[in-house]
Order: structure tokens, then sequence, then C-alpha cells
């Protein structure tokens, strides 16, 4: 009687408090999936997930974010092995590299001007193209809002881990929005300044 | 006054830790100050803003489908 009094409780409050992020955990599972059916799959399994250890929860603590970390578990337990295999980095792919500086480097104006120009289409394929762990990292930060400590909790890494992720994840971002918009013709070809341009040191 | 070029390497080295709200606030007000004055660094910051926010709006636009909710307290309310 006791239990079933608790467990309806618990089941509203779950309701109450869990369920108005099912829109934002739907479009991240679609992000991680990149396909409606795993999508909602893999919510359903986080929701269940969620209820299940909810006592575990610490009221007051950040739901939005152990939700993320639930939903991050699960698809990295089941759906990655079916889609993607580990992708092989090399070493000077991710070097470091700055949109801002390069196009400066090749005598262009780096108006933000530039971005909006740039597809959808090919902001998500370029986004896709990178591994795993900065993509997620790159997410939690710039879609979802995320403080580095939130996503050091999510993914299960050190803050510093984090914070390379972001810097590696963005760069290579840029990367291959750089090499899109000069094949495409979105920026003119100018031959780059022979002076070296100058880098940041992102440690 | 420090070296200005020494300056505006600093803040960019920080810059998307500033970006990120992760700079602590005093860091943060310096770094605000100098990028109010200094036209390089504005252009450079109001740049890599555009850039988190492009990706925050090219990929935020899914529809979640009618029945989800439904399923998902269906699930719920088996497992009571």
């Amino acid at each position: 009687m006791t239990g079933e009094t608790a467990g309806a409780a618990t089941k509203e409050r779950f309701e109450a408090e869990a369920l108005p992020y099912l829109d934002q955990l739907y479009a991240a599972a679609l992000r991680m999936t990149r396909n409606p059916a795993d999508a909602e799959d893999l919510v359903q399994q986080v929701f269940m997930r969620a209820y299940t250890a909810f006592h575990q929860f610490e009221s007051g603590t950040n739901l939005k974010a152990w939700l993320y970390k639930i939903l991050t578990n699960t698809f990295i337990s089941g759906y990655r092995k079916k889609q993607r295999q580990p992708r092989t980095v090399s070493a000077d792919e991710y070097e470091d590299f700055s949109l801002y500086d390069t196009m400066v480097e090749h005598r262009l104006t780096p108006e933000a001007e530039l971005l909006d120009r740039l597809p959808d289409e090919e902001v998500k394929a370029a986004l896709d193209s990178l591994p795993e762990q900065f993509r997620t990292a790159v997410l939690l930060a710039d879609v979802e809002g995320f403080s580095y400590q939130e996503i050091a909790d999510i993914m299960g890494v050190a803050i510093g881990t984090v914070m390379s992720r972001l810097h590696r994840g963005r760069k290579a971002l840029q990367r291959a929005l750089w090499e899109y918009a000069r094949t495409r013709g979105l920026v003119e070809d100018r031959e780059p300044w022979r002076t070296p341009r100058r880098t940041v040191d992102p440690s | 006054m420090e070296n200005p070029e020494t300056d505006c390497r600093s803040v960019l080295e920080r810059l998307y830790l500033y970006l990120d709200g992760e700079i602590a606030p005093e860091d943060g007000t310096d770094i605000g100050r100098h990028i109010r004055d200094c036209l390089p660094c504005q252009d450079h910051a109001d740049f890599e803003q555009h850039f988190k926010e492009l990706v925050r709006r090219k990929v935020c636009k899914e529809d979640v489908p009618a029945h989800l909710l439904e399923r998902v307290r269906a699930n719920l309310e088996s497992m009571t």
C-alpha cells in the first residue's frame, strides 16, 4: 500500500519533471542516430532507464544533464556499435586551423555573412564527418548549451578532455566548411599572403 | 598598460572560453572590455560567435513525432 502510493507519487513527479524534456531529447537522439525510427526507439529506452533509476537522481540537481547522460550512454552502448565505426584520424587533419585567420591569410574579409550562405545540409554533413566524441562535445556545447562541467559529467570525462574535444571539433568543422566554401566558389580563390599567419596555441 | 599585441593574443587564446561563458567574472569583464575597444578582436569575436550560433541554427529543426509522448507514457504505465 505504502509502496504503491510512493510509486504513484514518483511516477507523477517523473512525468511532471522529466517528460517536458521529450522534445529536446528526441532532437538530440535524432542527431545521434540520424534516423527517426532509431531516435524514437532510443528516446523510449532513455525514459524507461531514467524512470527505473529515478530514485538515484538527486532532487535539485540538473535533471536535463542527467537525462542527457543516460541518452549518451544508451546511444554509445547500443546504437553506435551498429552504425558508426570509429574513424581513424590522421595527425594533420586536426592540426590547428582557424577559419577567420585562414580567410585573412587569403586576403578575404572574414564576414559572418559567409557563414549564413552555407547550406544547412553542408553544415550538417561537416558536423557528421567529425569523430563521434568531437561531434558530441560540439553539439552539447553549442546546441544544448551545457557548461563544460556538465559536458564532462555527461560524457564521463575530465573537463580538460571536454575542452580539447571542443577545440578540435570546432577546428575540424571550420576546416570542412572552408574547403566547401572554396570548392563551391563561395569565396574568391586568392593566393594566400606569404607571411606566416598568427597562430594561437589553445593550451 | 600591457603591450597591445600581447593583450590581443591573450584575449584570442581565451576567446572560446569567453564565448562559452566559462571564464571567471573578473577575467570576463577584462576580455569584454578589450573586445569592445579593439576592432580586430571585435571582428574576430563576432565571427566566432556567429559560428557557434551557426551550428545551433543549422541542426535545430526537427519535429517530434506526435505519437512519441503517448508511447513513452504507455511504456511508463506498463512498468508500474
